[in-house]
């Protein structure tokens, strides 16, 4: 059954013209939307009752879901027995999270997706690796659900694990120096959620003079918490390359909603989608697919989800496509940046609350 | 402790001062007094004249309310409720907690229980909103020009965030607590104790309809139409469609092929409407009203959702049955046809608040009302008005909740 996605993701990662991929991805995608339509009752409602029943004939008109139907809803297209695996988002107590479903051909793929991403960034070898996180993080999956699997999922594309921070996230910088005077002259993985690498190290860093400029960092989980702080992503790759000499610098966008898509940043800083997935920026207004340059609403799209209808997503992120097929060391399709979560003034009304039995904001 | 005074000037206070002057029995007058009279007409000029207020729509609806023929008329109410060998006298100190964000509504509920003659205590949200401040000016300037009276020296306003000792510090003076807004709100608020004598009226969460004839509707011509989309307009949108009098279902009254003919009509009417009033949302709004409408398409017996714009979505619905009472706000209709009223029936319950409608008689409403019984709808109000104010709420008439019936039989 996964021959053909598994042909495309023993092909080129990042350098299929978008022509070439657009025919791949309409053929896959209107496959699979016909396979969740026939399998997955809820998504054959949704479709039927919104009117996504149109002819695919670009990507852009395959029908999507918001993402947020994934925190209420349990989407799935094949056998609950079938079920292998759930996913599920981060988030705050109280707060709703994604249940993602997985059946072991959709595990298999998503763990082959990752593993031809990371090696077409690392190279065939696993490199000694520096987690920017605690011990705590793996060892307590309860607390750290999202974050633990990420790490877990990073951890096989490196060796010789060494946490950076201790369960209090104090910089551990014993550890960190041990690292770097046993692995710091050759190349050398380091992988942390975006805000905590800030945070925790390369604020920490600052007075301590280490050295990481063989190091390749991988970094992922969004720039919402460091919006605050006003840290974009010129500000962290410049402060990171000031302070350690770090060049190598990775960041990822994805979402645990959907499987196979991990676009990658280039060393222009923009991201690139791999070859099974691709992003689809809308015109909020309209919701016609946006020109290139134009900001609007990221659709993410991926042949990897068969086990729940979720190959092609509304997300709540503000995105722009820059280029095509233009893009930094050979890349070729789309190259595009996240702007961030799309602003949602509060409306008024008498409905409530601030202040009284939402203490918790 | 201190706390931020809006009214009747700004600046910080120490709370024990603050309520000092509460805790006597000054600044307390007969109902409708001249001069809380002259208060509430003074702070109606200054909003229909003001520069800024008079863009906004809804000042505009709350400057007709305090007219003089209004005021008027609610004073000719106050005679009624006397009745019988009993006096009106005023309850006291009347502790206001206005919802977050309907900016108007702290003036309704003030101004009526400044008229009855209390002591006001008037809780504002500590996020500003345009509105509000434009309004708090003015009721500064109105107080400003009343003051040394009872009625200008008796209120104050401010602000705080969600401490409970404030609430529980206003709440052990106060004759009167008032809750606007909320299940959430009301239940918080109810855990803080009110003096033993004292009383609460408490406004959550509502939900509201709108019925229209749909024979009626397709007699409309293209004008009477628009401006009967108009006043559906009103309803809907003004406080974004989260007031609790804002319609979240238009129900089709009729045979079903008038029915179907009057959402088509209609719709694209309504649409014209938005359009034209210039109503807009947010990307986020239009997002959250998106899944919105795909979690309704799962759970609920949809027929279709019409996305028509960001402002306006249909969710036409099979029957009322499944209809579920959660709603994001900004702009999405429930469409549903019914043969006649009385098929609301059975899916109505006493959170219902109001039904606003066109093409009924008011006998036809009054015998729906007497059918209903127990377990519905607060008002019944022709469409445009679903918004209005009025002195009866919910159920309660407020003039009457804050005052008190002394019973005087000469000898």
């Amino acid at each position: 059954m996964n021959t053909d996605e598994q042909a495309i993701l023993a092909g080129p990662v990042f350098t299929v013209p978008q022509a070439d991929k657009d025919r791949m991805l309409v053929r896959k995608l209107a496959e699979l939307t016909d396979w969740h339509r026939a399998r997955c009752a809820m998504y054959a409602r949704v479709l039927d009752a919104t009117g996504q029943v149109g002819p695919i004939r670009t990507p852009a008109d395959v029908p999507w879901l918001p993402v947020g139907l994934f925190k209420s809803h349990r989407l799935v297209s094949v056998p609950e027995a079938d079920v292998y695996k759930t996913m599920t988002s981060s988030g705050t107590t109280g707060q709703e999270v994604s249940r993602i479903l997985l059946d072991r051909d959709t595990a298999d793929l998503q763990a082959r997706a990752l593993v031809r991403i990371m090696t077409d960034i690392l190279g065939p070898d696993r490199l000694p690796m520096l987690i920017i996180d605690t011990p705590g993080v793996v060892r307590d999956r309860t607390q750290f659900a999202a974050r633990g699997a990420g790490v877990l999922g990073m951890m096989q594309f490196g060796r010789h694990h060494v946490y950076a921070l201790d369960d209090a996230m104090e910089l551990h910088v014993d550890a960190v120096r041990a690292f770097l005077a046993k692995h710091g002259g050759a190349p050398f993985l380091m992988f942390g959620f975006t805000f905590m690498v800030w945070r925790y190290f390369v604020q920490r860093l600052a007075s301590e003079g280490v050295d990481l400029s063989n190091g390749i960092l991988v970094h992922s989980g969004g720039w919402k918490k460091l919006q605050d702080e006003a840290v974009d992503n010129a500000t962290f790759r410049a402060r990171l390359e000031a302070l350690t000499g770090l060049r190598q610098v990775y960041n990822f966008y994805g979402m645990v909603e959907q499987v196979g898509s991990v676009f990658v940043e280039g060393e222009d800083g923009l991201l690139y989608p791999p070859s099974f997935a691709d992003v689809i920026v809308r015109d909020p207004e309209t919701w016609a697919e946006a020109a290139i340059g134009q900001p609007g609403v990221i659709q993410v799209v991926s042949i990897l989800p068969r086990s729940y209808p979720g190959h092609s997503i509304l997300t709540e992120d503000l995105g722009v496509v820059h280029s095509v097929d233009a893009g930094v060391g050979g890349r070729m399709g789309k190259a595009f940046s996240v702007i961030g979560r799309a602003p949602r003034a509060e409306l008024r009304g008498c409905s409530d609350t601030h202040a009284f039995g939402s203490a918790a904001q | 402790m201190t706390v931020q005074q809006l009214v009747p000037v700004t600046q910080h206070r120490n709370l024990t001062e603050l309520l000092a002057p509460f805790t006597t029995r000054g600044a307390v007058t007969m109902p409708f007094a001249p001069d809380a009279i002259s208060l509430a007409l003074s702070l109606g000029r200054r909003i229909s004249r003001d520069a800024e207020a008079r863009k906004q729509p809804a000042l505009q609806a709350l400057a007709f309310w305090l007219r003089k023929t209004e005021l008027l008329r609610l004073q000719s109410a106050v005679q009624r409720i006397e009745g019988d060998g009993t006096v009106l006298v005023p309850r006291g100190t009347v502790f206001h907690l206005p919802p977050a964000n309907v900016d108007t509504l702290f003036v309704y509920s003030w101004i009526l229980a400044l008229l009855a003659g209390n002591r006001n205590l008037v809780r504002l949200s500590s996020r500003g909103v345009p509105q509000a401040s434009v309004l708090v000016r003015l009721v500064n300037e109105a107080l400003a020009e009343h003051a040394g009276t009872p009625a200008g020296d008796g209120t104050v306003m401010l602000s705080y965030g969600h401490e409970a000792e404030i609430t529980r510090a206003l709440s052990a003076v106060c004759d009167v607590r008032v809750i606007w807004g909320g299940d959430a709100t009301v239940n918080a608020v109810r855990a803080v104790p009110l003096p033993p004598r004292a009383i609460e009226l408490a406004f959550p969460d509502r939900y509201s309809f709108a019925a229209l004839d749909a024979a009626a509707v397709v007699a409309l011509d293209d004008e009477a139409l628009a401006a009967v989309a108009d006043r559906v307009y009103i309803d809907t949108y003004w406080f974004d469609q989260l007031g609790c009098s804002s319609p979240r279902v238009l129900v089709w009254v009729g045979s079903a092929a008038d029915c179907a003919v009057a959402g088509q009509r209609f719709v694209p009417a309504l649409h014209a409407r938005v359009r034209a009033r210039g109503y807009g949302v947010d990307v986020g709004t239009a997002l959250a009203k998106r899944t919105f409408a795909f979690r309704t398409a799962i759970d609920t017996d949809v027929q279709a959702v019409q996305w028509i714009a960001n402002e306006l979505a249909v969710i036409e619905l099979a029957e009322l049955g499944t209809l579920v009472r959660d709603h994001p706000g900004g702009g999405l209709l429930f469409q549903v046809g019914v043969a006649s009223l009385d098929a609301l029936a059975p899916i109505l319950t006493s959170r219902d608040q109001t039904l606003s409608h066109f093409g009924f008689e008011r006998e036809a409403l009054v015998s729906f009302v007497h059918r209903l019984g127990a377990n519905a709808f607060d008002r019944l109000v022709p469409v445009g008005s679903a918004l209005q104010f009025d002195r009866v709420w919910d159920g309660f008439d407020l003039i009457a909740q804050f005052t008190r019936n002394v019973t005087v039989t000469g000898s």
